[in-house]
């Protein structure tokens, strides 16, 4: 019984010591492993501080790489900048002071406008990196003509390739579609960085374009083939990416920003395209970009147009005739206006459509050319006013903008026709042979518009403006006296109004001068001109009295 | 045809009224069709709207600078009146105030001295061409 109480006891410790232990093995298992996790955590921690510390090494080599990038970039750019800007000041000052021969003039003139036009495609690539940059590069979907944007290149680059003596062939290996809808300007802008860069690293040879359309996938391909100098295999990647030109020894031989290819890439993406290069060192080099256009219609076949430019050189008609043309850009409004000289007619500028306006009520002109987007007042405005005021001059809209629907506006608003800029001499003298009178039968037009002129000479309007002009001279001399300068402006108004009529410019100037500084309040002056006119009307007086 | 208008010429200067009829009347013989015209005038510019309903008056020439009121004013007069009278402004100045003035107005031209007769005598057709659709 003893024993038997004894032997449970035995039993219940054995079983409590076995649980014990087989817990503190448990702890001491647990204890282990925590302490293996630690040791790896511990060794994990060390590599990840080793490992974010390389890669803050990273960033921090390429942020160097792209600060020093971007300073050569600076740098290139400034001598970019500086290099035209020194041969536009510097042959602008020798035109201006030392009054060169004008062989010697024309020389510099076109290495002013070289300069100038390189200055600006600069300008156009900084804008066009800072819009990439900043993710702002929008496309501007326009349907367009593409055989004729193609011509317009081939005329361009067949000059420039000339001038380096290389040929330039353009090849249409499909047929292509008479319109697409794209961003006409930077498919444009695609294809002269592309011709730009072939003509500038071939020194011999030939430059081609070959362009070809798939209407499944609405995809341009444009191929730019040169047998220029190349690009190594290794610089190949490099030649996209902003601010790298293959070897930087190139700014210096070259030029060039180190923009165009990276523009170019950025481009042709965002139109849904690729750039591709495949170039041999020495040999040439092709690039290949594909571009995918929204929609497109019609077919042009090259080989039913077996050229695609037939450049005849436009005889310039001899005629004679008036034409306003109102035009805000300063070098538009010389070219037009050298191109319509040249043909006899005479021509009086306005810069913009209220200032078009002023004039087209004040003079009789054969011919309006108006230009459509100006400051104050646009072409379409311009156009309404001529319709309500029913002036009926034939008026042609000079405009960028030559789809149908653009053209059908113009004609709806009234205008006689649409001439597309840039302007084509063809088309410009076409327009003009419509217009304008030939030279030798020119005189019946000069006596309609001088019948006003006649009508004066008519002695009981003469008289009557003779006994006006007396009451007014006589109301300057008074309101001279008393200050009077509101009565001054009416007088002064009159007189400017009438006198040309008559024969008496200088009236009408003086008048003009007198009533212009009245307005502006320069009394003084004003008073000074004021007696100048009344002793000139004295004169005129005197003498018809006489 | 026979055409028989009657023009109202609005202008303080006697000279510059006579001016302006003799164009009229001088460009009145070179049209095809026979144009008998009557003039009358208003140098202060006043009551012109009636006028116009009593003297059957078919075309106005408006000066801008009149004496005591401008022409701007009677053009609102008449517009009110007379919505579709045609009416040419006349003016010493085609400053932008006075043409686009008068192109809200509603003036159907607008004439500029001294007179381009040309521009007179387009006034006159495009009344012909408005009324009689020649």
């Amino acid at each position: 019984m003893n024993e038997d109480r004894l032997k449970k006891r035995y039993q219940r410790e054995r079983d409590a010591r076995k649980a014990a232990e087989t817990v503190l093995e448990q702890k001491s298992i647990e204890l282990f492993e925590r302490n293996q996790e630690l040791e790896s955590f511990k060794a994990n921690l060390e590599q990840e501080v080793l490992a974010r510390t390389k890669e803050a090494e990273k960033a921090k080599t390429e942020a160097y790489a792209a600060n020093q990038a971007k300073s050569q970039f600076l740098a290139n750019m400034s001598h970019e900048i500086r290099t035209p800007l020194t041969a536009i000041i510097g042959f602008a000052e020798v035109l201006l002071q030392h009054k060169p021969s004008p062989e010697e003039s024309d020389k510099h003139l076109t290495t002013i406008i070289r300069s100038s036009r390189h200055l600006t495609a600069l300008l156009g690539e900084i804008l066009d990196l800072s819009k990439i940059e900043n993710q702002k590069l929008d496309l501007e979907l326009l349907r367009f003509n593409l055989p004729s944007l193609l011509q317009d290149i081939e005329q361009i680059y067949q000059l420039n390739c000339q001038q380096k003596q290389l040929e330039f062939i353009l090849v249409l290996e499909s047929v292509i579609p008479e319109w697409i809808v794209t961003d006409s300007t930077r498919v444009k802008q695609v294809i002269h960085n592309l011709l730009n860069n072939a003509i500038k690293f071939t020194e011999t040879g030939k430059v081609e374009l070959h362009i070809s359309f798939e209407p499944e996938t609405k995809t341009l391909k444009i191929d730019v083939i040169d047998t220029g100098q190349g690009i190594a295999q290794d610089k190949q990647a490099l030649i996209f990416e902003s601010f790298r030109q293959a070897d930087t020894s190139i700014t210096r031989n070259f030029g060039g920003t180190g923009l165009g290819l990276f523009i170019t890439k950025s481009l042709v993406e965002l139109m849904h395209g690729s750039i591709d290069v495949d170039s041999t060192l020495g040999v040439g080099s092709k690039f290949s970009v594909t571009i995918t256009c929204k929609s497109f219609e019609g077919e042009y076949n090259a080989f039913k147009h077996k050229t695609i430019v037939d450049i005849k050189p436009e005889r310039i008609p001899s005629l004679t005739g008036n034409i306003l043309l109102v035009e805000d850009t300063e070098v538009n409004q010389q070219l037009i206006t050298f191109n319509l000289e040249q043909a006899g007619a005479h021509v009086d500028l306005a810069e913009n459509g209220q200032q078009g306006l002023e004039k087209a009520l004040a003079n009789s002109y054969d011919l309006i050319l108006m230009d459509i987007q100006m400051p104050v007042m646009d072409g379409k405005e311009a156009m309404k006013a001529f319709k309500q005021l029913n002036i009926t001059t034939p008026t042609y809209a000079l405009t960028a903008n030559i789809m149908p629907s653009d053209v059908h506006e113009y004609t709806e608003i009234g205008f006689t026709g649409t001439l597309g800029k840039p302007l084509e001499l063809t088309n410009l003298y076409q327009v003009l042979k419509q217009h304008l009178q030939i030279n030798n039968t020119a005189s019946k037009n000069t006596d309609q518009t001088k019948s006003a002129e006649t009508l004066a000479q008519d002695t009981k309007i003469r008289t009557l403006f003779y006994n006006e002009l007396t009451k007014q001279n006589l109301a300057i001399t008074e309101s001279i006296q008393s200050l009077n300068y509101t009565k001054l402006i009416q007088s002064t108004h009159i007189i400017k109004g009438s006198a040309t009529s008559f024969g008496y410019e200088e009236l009408t100037l003086l008048a003009e001068e007198s009533l212009l500084l009245l307005r502006k309040q320069n009394y003084e002056q004003a008073i000074k001109s004021c007696i100048d006119l009344n002793q000139k009307i004295m004169g005129v007086l005197n003498g018809n009295s006489d | 045809m026979e055409i028989a208008i009657n023009i109202l010429l609005v202008d303080d200067v006697e000279y510059t009224r006579e001016l302006l009829r003799s164009i009229l009347l001088s460009c009145l013989n070179e049209q095809k069709i026979t144009m008998t015209a009557k003039f009358s005038h208003s140098s202060t510019g006043l009551d012109i709207p009636k006028r116009i309903t009593d003297e059957k008056i078919n075309l106005v020439y408006l000066d801008i600078e009149l004496p005591t009121t401008t022409g701007l004013t009677v053009l609102k007069q008449i517009r009110q009146a007379h919505p579709d009278m045609m009416v040419v402004m006349v003016s010493g100045e085609s400053s932008p105030d006075n043409v686009t003035n008068s192109i809200k107005m509603g003036a159907n031209g607008f004439i500029v001295k001294p007179f381009n007769s040309d521009r007179v005598i387009e006034s006159l057709k495009a009344y012909i061409k408005k009324e009689y659709k020649i």
